[in-house]
């Protein structure tokens, strides 16, 4: 029973977070490649600022993978 | 001869259980190949007198990824010329001017680009080899947390020590000091968060990456694991080394940049009551 609801909680934690942010990095990218088409002379610098931020909404869906990781291994 | 056929069918016959063994579907259980993998315990102690050195898979990883990019370090800087350049001494070219001009892009310039450029590049490609070392069933490094807190740890100084190098004591305090004094605080505490952020992306993906490939394992045990284990081991270790190098890039420009801002205001606050006068 216990080792079950600690699976379920791994798999909500990684299955919310990773939803949300896969979102998250779907309409980011969207937008900037809008922004690319209307002005290809940015693009470069729309580029760099762009792999940034994917970075960092990318950094919290592996907290939440390592939190899950956590949980399944460690109860 | 007879007795030399004999060694040789028992010995194939050996051979072929364990085969079977290793590529059977579902032969092996997840759980405790994983649970065994988590194991950071020494496989061997090195005694030099009464003092005893523990060695951990990492560490052995660690020394052979050092020892690969020493030789890789010697090969690329032989034959060094100025003109009718050799393919090798392109491809050093071009590593170096991509590392120049991301770290330019970041607001440095080419002489704050080029001394920070050896640190951040062999950071980087540390850690690629470290994590593409996998591919030949060595641990990856990165898989052990010690090995990317230290790493970021050691990305955190490097920080520090350029902001103070390139800009000098006063400069490094202006950085702290960006936009108001008052939230000096806040950009000290931003030197506790980085190196953990650092530390958990490099582990979270690699140790996923891992997991990930040893259940590819357990279910289809042929062909499968070995091209996916390129894209993991090889293309993600390759990705998360770039970020890492990129972000401490970034901070490192962060710093320049701050500093550079604080010394406009502070100009702009002079010309201000100049003009009072």
């Amino acid at each position: 029973m216990e080792k079950s609801l600690v699976a379920l909680a791994a798999a909500l934690a990684i299955g919310a977070v990773g939803s949300i942010a896969a979102y998250a990095i779907s309409k980011m990218a969207g937008k900037a490649f809008d922004s690319m088409a209307r002005q290809p002379e940015v693009a470069s610098r729309v580029q760099t600022s762009l792999t940034i931020a994917i970075v960092f909404i990318e950094t919290c869906a592996i907290y939440a993978l390592v939190v899950s990781l956590l949980l399944v291994f460690v109860f | 001869m007879v007795v030399g056929k004999a060694v040789l069918s028992g010995f194939s016959r050996i051979f072929f259980n364990r085969l079977w063994e290793h590529l059977k579907p579902g032969g092996r259980d997840l759980g405790e190949t994983i649970r065994s993998s988590i194991d950071f315990s020494p496989i061997w102690t090195i005694r030099v007198g009464k003092l005893s050195i523990p060695v951990t898979g990492a560490m052995v990883s660690l020394v052979v990824s050092a020892l690969i990019l020493i030789v890789l370090g010697v090969w690329l800087r032989r034959g060094l010329r100025k003109h009718k350049i050799s393919g090798k001494q392109a491809l050093a070219e071009k590593l170096y001017l991509v590392v120049i001009n991301l770290s330019e892009s970041f607001g440095m310039n080419r002489r704050q680009a080029e001394t920070v450029l050896p640190w951040t590049l062999t950071l980087g490609l540390y850690i690629f080899v470290s994590n593409a070392i996998a591919v030949v069933q060595l641990p990856a490094a990165a898989m052990n947390p010690a090995v990317p807190f230290s790493l970021a740890l050691f990305a955190v100084a490097l920080i520090i020590v350029m902001g103070i190098r390139l800009l000098g004591l006063k400069g490094f305090w202006y950085s702290l000091i960006d936009p108001i004094p008052g939230l000096l605080p806040f950009n000290l505490l931003d030197y506790l968060i980085k190196p953990v952020s650092l530390a958990l992306r490099l582990f979270g993906n690699v140790f996923g990456g891992f997991i990930l490939l040893q259940f590819v394992k357990t279910v289809v045990p042929l062909i499968f694991p070995s091209i996916l284990g390129l894209w993991f081991d090889v293309a993600a270790g390759l990705l998360q080394a770039v970020i890492f190098m990129y972000l401490t890039t970034s901070y490192i420009g962060e710093v320049v940049e701050k500093s550079n801002n604080t010394l406009e205001r502070i100009a702009q606050k002079r010309q201000l009551s100049e003009e009072k006068v």
